[in-house]
């Protein structure tokens, strides 16, 4: 579809990137691998968090409909830090509801499909659109910070943002019901997520 | 997501693995088109090797027992388990679907 995307990471390493270029399937939980902190994918630094943050991770709408950076990123993170290791269930559902609104309702500018009919209708409209530089290229970018013993998770994406109906949907809810505390920042493009420690994980694994 | 189906008579069989999210709205679509092509009496969908869904992989669920019913044909999901089973019980999709 595209050339293989080209990968920064902090602290750097030739080896790894290396590694990454001849590998097959999906790169991230190689480019996240100890001791890596920041994982950037071409030229989206603008979209980049700070380096001092535990992990982050920019990728393109592109990327981000293709490989599995909820559940790279979540399994990474539990190497990081004990909340995440402990919560690892609810981390990478939130980080997939959170990257699954970003990436389809945010940056590719679709709306939720009701019926078969609309469904159909999407999914070629998303093929159309993360082949279309102007969408696909948009950023999705995942940021993890320790808060005192806590866990802060931020998903930043790259479209217009949207304004919270009380109901919200249902992925919205699962956030909710999840983690600790939710709240949206930058006018609906950025979601931020509290995960406390001593909360157990909510689902099974 | 990894998907088989298979057909026995008029009853079809879809076995779903690994996770069911949403970048998989492209394999489902086409899914949902075999579907369709088959017209089944019955189908079977049995997420036994599914290990993750999130909301986007639910949503597609409804939308295959949406497509069975615009079909005639009766679905039957069977074999959720982990934390597949907790979220079609969480989001009380056990009141929409019919569940083994």
């Amino acid at each position: 579809m595209n050339s293989a995307p080209v990968w920064r990471i902090d602290p750097p390493n030739e080896k790894l990137l290396d590694d990454v270029a001849l590998a097959d399937g999906d790169p991230l939980t190689l480019l996240l691998s100890l001791p890596v902190r920041q994982c950037i994918e071409g030229g989206l630094t603008e979209a980049a968090p700070s380096p001092a943050s535990l992990l982050s991770l920019v990728v393109t709408s592109r990327s981000a409909y293709v490989y599995d950076p909820g559940g790279a990123f979540a399994a990474a993170l539990a190497l990081r830090h004990p909340v995440a290791a402990a919560r690892v269930g609810d981390v990478r559902l939130c980080l997939n509801e959170a990257i699954a609104n970003g990436l389809m309702h945010g940056n590719l500018g679709l709306a939720t499909a009701e019926t078969p009919a609309e469904f159909q209708l999407q999914a070629e409209l998303l093929e159309t659109r993360i082949r279309n530089p102007d969408f696909a290229e948009r950023p999705v970018a995942i940021c993890a910070e320790s808060q005192g013993s806590d866990v802060v998770i931020t998903v930043t994406d790259g479209g217009s943002g949207f304004v919270l109906t009380q109901s919200g949907g249902r992925g919205l809810g699962l956030i909710g019901a999840h983690c600790d505390d939710v709240r949206h920042e930058l006018g609906g493009r950025r979601i931020v997520m509290l995960f406390r420690a001593g909360s157990a994980d909510a689902l099974s694994e | 997501m990894l998907h088989q189906v298979a057909k026995d008579g008029r009853r079809l069989v879809i076995n779903v693995g690994e996770q069911l999210i949403y970048s998989d709205t492209g394999r489902w679509a086409k899914l949902l088109q075999e579907v369709a092509a088959a017209e089944p009496e019955s189908c079977e969908l049995d997420l036994d090797g599914l290990d993750h869904i999130d909301s986007s992989g639910l949503r597609m669920i409804v939308l295959l027992q949406d497509k069975c019913r615009e079909l005639k044909s009766a679905l039957t999901v069977r074999n959720a388990k982990g934390q597949v089973r907790d979220m079609l019980l969480h989001c009380r999709l056990d009141l929409l679907l019919k569940i083994e």
